[in-house]
C-alpha cells in the first residue's frame, strides 16, 4: 500500500512540477511584457525551480532511495506544486477579483506577484530538505541490517 | 561520526519538509477561503427597485419637457441655438439613463463583487462621462466664455455655479468605491471580521452606486425643470 502511494505521489510530483513551472513561466512572461520590462530580469524567479530540477535529476541518477522513497517528501512536493497551480489558476480565472480585469490580459498580476516570495520560500525549502535527506545514510543502514540478518541465519544453520 | 551526521541530516531534512508542508497547506487553504470570500453576493432590496422606478419616472418627466419645447413657438429674447442645445443635451442624457446594461444591473436579484464594480464603472462612463461631463458640465461651464454663441442672459450665469457644484459632487461621488473594491484582489490573513469587511464594502458600495444613479437622475430633472421655467410659456 505504501509503495503504491509513494509511486503515485512520485509520478504526480513530476507532473505537477512541469505544470506549475509552465504556468509560472506563462504568467511571469505576460507580467513582464505588460510592465515593459526585459523578460531576462525575471530569471531569479526561476532559480529555485532550476535548483529543484537539478536535485531531482541527481536523485534519479544516484538512485537515492532516502529521497525518492520518502512519502512525506513526495506529498509535500505535490502540495507545493498544487498550491502554485491553484494560485496561478486563480490569478487567471477568478473573475471576482477586481484587479484581474483592470490590469489587462485578464490575469491578476498583483495577486500572483504577492505570492512569488512564498513560492520562492517553499521551493528553496524543498531544495534544502532534499539536500539534507540525501545524506541520511538510510540505504547503508538497510544494507547493514540485511547483512546482520544473513549472518544470524548462517549462525543458526 | 558518520552515523551521527546522517541522523542530524535526517532531522534537518524532515524539519524543513515539515515547515514547507505547513506553509503550503496554509497557503492552499487560505486560497480556498479567499476564493469563497470574494465570491460573496449581495441581494437586491426594495430600495434598489424604488430608485430604479424613480429614475424611470424622472426620465418620462424629462422627456415630456424636452418634447413639448418647440423653438418655433418660442417668443422670448434668448438665443434659439442655446435652447436647442440644452434640449438635445437633455435628450441624450435620458438615453444614457435608459441604457440596457444599466437596466440589467438594476434588475439583477443577486450581484457579485465584480458586478458591483462594473455597475460603478457604468455609472462613471454612461452617467458621469457621457451625460454630466460631456453634455451638462461642458455646456454650463463653457457658457460664460462662449456667451455670444449661446446664452447672453445673466440668469444662466447665476445658475452656473450651482450646477457646477452639484455636477462636481456627482462626478466624485463613487471614486472611493472603485479603490475599496479593488482591495479584494490580494491576500491577507482571513478572519470573520475581514470577511464581514469585504461583504460590507460590497454592500455599501452597491447602495452608494444606486444612490448616485438616483441623485444624478434628480439632478437631470432639476435642470429640465429649470429649463421649462426658463423658456416660460414656450414649453
Amino acid at each position: 500500500m505504501k509503495k503504491i502511494f509513494n509511486g503515485l505521489f512520485y509520478f504526480l510530483k513530476f507532473l505537477l512540477f512541469v505544470a506549475s513551472f509552465s504556468l509560472t513561466l506563462l504568467i511571469i512572461v505576460q507580467m513582464y511584457n505588460r510592465l515593459g520590462k526585459d523578460v531576462f530580469d525575471s530569471i531569479p524567479v526561476f532559480v529555485p525551480y532550476l535548483c529543484l530540477l537539478i536535485l531531482f535529476i541527481i536523485n534519479i541518477l544516484l538512485r537515492q532511495k532516502s529521497v525518492t522513497k520518502c512519502v512525506f517528501y513526495n506529498i509535500t512536493c505535490c502540495l507545493v506544486f498544487g498550491t502554485i497551480l491553484v494560485v496561478g489558476l486563480r490569478a487567471m480565472f477568478d473573475s471576482n477579483m477586481i484587479l484581474r480585469a483592470q490590469l489587462g490580459r485578464k490575469i491578476n498580476f498583483n495577486f500572483f506577484d504577492y505570492f512569488i516570495p512564498f513560492m520562492k520560500v517553499m521551493l528553496y525549502g524543498l531544495s534544502i530538505s532534499n539536500f539534507f535527506l540525501m545524506f541520511t545514510g538510510e540505504k547503508k543502514e538497510k544494507k547493514l541490517a540485511k547483512l546482520i540478518k544473513e549472518e544470524d541465519i548462517e549462525q543458526v544453520i | 561520526m558518520r552515523k551521527l551526521f546522517g541522523e542530524y541530516s535526517q532531522i534537518i531534512g524532515y524539519t524543513c519538509t515539515g515547515l514547507v508542508f505547513g506553509l503550503s497547506f496554509f497557503l492552499l487553504f487560505l486560497n480556498f477561503y479567499h476564493y469563497k470570500e470574494v465570491s460573496i453576493q449581495t441581494d437586491k432590496t426594495k430600495y434598489v427597485d424604488d430608485t430604479y422606478q424613480k429614475i424611470m419616472t424622472n426620465n418620462e418627466k424629462i422627456k415630456n419637457i424636452v418634447q413639448n419645447f418647440d423653438v418655433n413657438r418660442y417668443t422670448g429674447s434668448e438665443n434659439d441655438y442655446g435652447l436647442l442645445s440644452i434640449q438635445s443635451r437633455l435628450e441624450m442624457c435620458t438615453k444614457d439613463f435608459e441604457d440596457q446594461k444599466i437596466a440589467s444591473y438594476f434588475q439583477k436579484e443577486k450581484l457579485s463583487v465584480s458586478d458591483i464594480y462594473d455597475f460603478g464603472s457604468l455609472y462613471n462612463s454612461k452617467i458621469v462621462n457621457s451625460c454630466i461631463v460631456k453634455e451638462l458640465y461642458d455646456f454650463f461651464a463653457s457658457t460664460p466664455t462662449n456667451a455670444d454663441s449661446r446664452f447672453s442672459s445673466p440668469k444662466i450665469l447665476n445658475v452656473t455655479p450651482i450646477m457646477k457644484l452639484e455636477a462636481d459632487s456627482l462626478i466624485r461621488r463613487i471614486d472611493y468605491v472603485s479603490s475599496n473594491l479593488e482591495n479584494n484582489s490580494s491576500y491577507y490573513f482571513n478572519n470573520k471580521r475581514a470577511r464581514n469587511h469585504v461583504f460590507n464594502v460590497a454592500k455599501s458600495s452597491y447602495y452608494a452606486i444606486v444612490t448616485s444613479y438616483g441623485d444624478a437622475s434628480d439632478f437631470l430633472l432639476e435642470i429640465s425643470n429649470w429649463f421649462a421655467r426658463y423658456i416660460g410659456g414656450a414649453a
